[in-house]
């Protein structure tokens, strides 16, 4: 299968990075093809609520910069799995804004899953998806908000599978790889 | 009563939309509504301070640590806040802790959703919460509105009857305020009620979509996928 992963830490949060080098040398040694980016080096502006990404270029953001790319690499992966430090129980700045360009990989119409409305989607299959916060200690109500923006986000971005965890700073890389494999499985790339 | 005993109010704008913002309006109408005598307030448009350049905004952190109110509106993006809030929270954060500033400090959370159901902002404003934990502030309270966007663009003290329960809230809100006290829970209540039933939302939403692309020549692109794989695509390596 085709992985994408997204680094939305940046290089400056040591703790992170070690984390996440942990999950990408894991990957090298699956027979997966995968492919990476450190958000923080790319040129993603902030979305800018337009909507132009819906009725003016429809499918596509107007501003081209690297947005578009990530948002393209989103449809054309079989999994992908965003990896952030968890910020106040979110994502961090450079996860979210590539994230908030990803509206123009759905449709603007409304239809009600669950009771609620969502977005319908643009394309006919999406990634499985997976989440992985890194936070300095155990923090169970940051998580929990966490683990609910994750599955929000599922709602409306329509895996078929999806699967999330949280690794702490002092974690030892064991512990993590093992971890990271029972997730792996959750999406099925084991 | 001087302009210096009086206390200091910043209203965070997280909408990147200066006019027709909704976010702006609500704030807006809840900082206009708080005493003159007691209040003050300045109005800070977070995108705008941290992209735009030439604003000369590089002071706004300094201002807003200022504070000894935080009223922060925003849309829901993407099921929680834009990203350069968590740009500006994780500033203000920051300053808190190291600069070791333990002026006493208040933030409250508006955030309004284009969903039409309020608990789609419940997640936006417990990012909120554990901001104003984390950086030691008191929590007030968090205000969720559905289908925030009808506000756009218009005077919410002039409209009538669609949007009392928004205009009862904060208006309970500010008194709360006023008094020093914690918003209550009628101000939550009544924010939460939604201004359209699900369906009537749909059915109008989706018309007004539609009318929209019209109006731009895109309606018959509307459906498109741009980023689909072809068959013929080259395997991604």
């Amino acid at each position: 299968m085709n992985i994408l992963l997204l680094n939305g830490a940046h290089e400056k949060e040591d703790h992170a990075a070690q984390i996440y080098q942990i999950i990408y040398n894991h990957l090298k040694t699956t027979n997966h093809k995968f492919k990476s980016y450190d958000l923080h080096q790319l040129t993603i502006a902030p979305c800018m609520g337009c909507f132009g990404c819906w009725f003016q270029t429809p499918g596509e953001c107007i501003i081209k910069d690297d947005g578009r790319l990530i948002a393209r690499e989103l449809i054309q992966h079989d999994v992908v799995i965003y990896f952030s430090p968890v910020t106040f129980g979110g994502y961090s700045f450079e996860l979210k804004k590539a994230m908030d360009r990803f509206i123009s990989d759905i449709l603007p119409f409304f239809r009600i899953i669950q009771n609620e409305i969502h977005h319908v989607p643009r394309y006919k299959k999406y990634p499985n998806l997976i989440f992985i916060g890194t936070l300095p200690s155990e923090n169970p109500a940051m998580e929990k908000t966490f683990f609910q923006l994750n599955y929000r986000n599922v709602l409306n971005m329509n895996p078929n599978l999806y699967s999330q965890a949280i690794f702490y700073h002092q974690q030892p890389e064991e512990e993590i790889k093992s971890k990271f494999k029972k997730i792996m499985k959750d999406v099925e790339l084991i | 009563m001087n302009i210096h005993s009086k206390k200091h109010v910043s209203l965070l704008v997280g909408s990147p939309k200066k006019k027709n913002s909704s976010s702006a309006i609500l704030g807006l109408y809840l900082c206009n509504k708080l005493d003159p005598d007691k209040f003050a307030y300045q109005k800070v448009y977070l995108r705008s301070v941290l992209f735009e350049r030439g604003n000369n905004s590089s002071n706004w952190l300094d201002d807003v640590l200022k504070s000894d109110l935080i009223i922060f509106s925003s849309p829901l993006y993407v099921d929680c806040l834009p990203s350069y809030v968590f740009q500006a929270f994780k500033k203000i954060y920051q300053e808190r802790k190291e600069a070791r500033n333990n002026k006493d400090m208040q933030f409250l959370a508006i955030i309004n959703s284009g969903f039409p159901e309020s608990s789609q902002s419940q997640v936006a404003l417990d990012i909120c919460h554990h901001f104003a934990r984390s950086s030691k502030m008191k929590w007030l309270g968090g205000l969720p509105l559905g289908a925030g966007f009808i506000l756009a663009g218009k005077d919410l003290s002039k409209m009538g009857w669609f949007v009392r329960n928004i205009k009862k809230s904060l208006d309970v809100s500010a008194m709360a305020i006023n008094k020093g006290e914690m918003i209550p829970d009628e101000a939550i209540r009544l924010m939460r009620k939604p201004l359209l039933g699900k369906k009537i939302f749909c059915w109008l939403g989706n018309m007004g979509f539609r009318q929209m692309a019209r109006r731009k020549g895109t309606i018959q692109q509307l459906y498109d996928r741009p980023y689909e794989k072809k068959n013929n695509d080259l395997p991604i390596l």
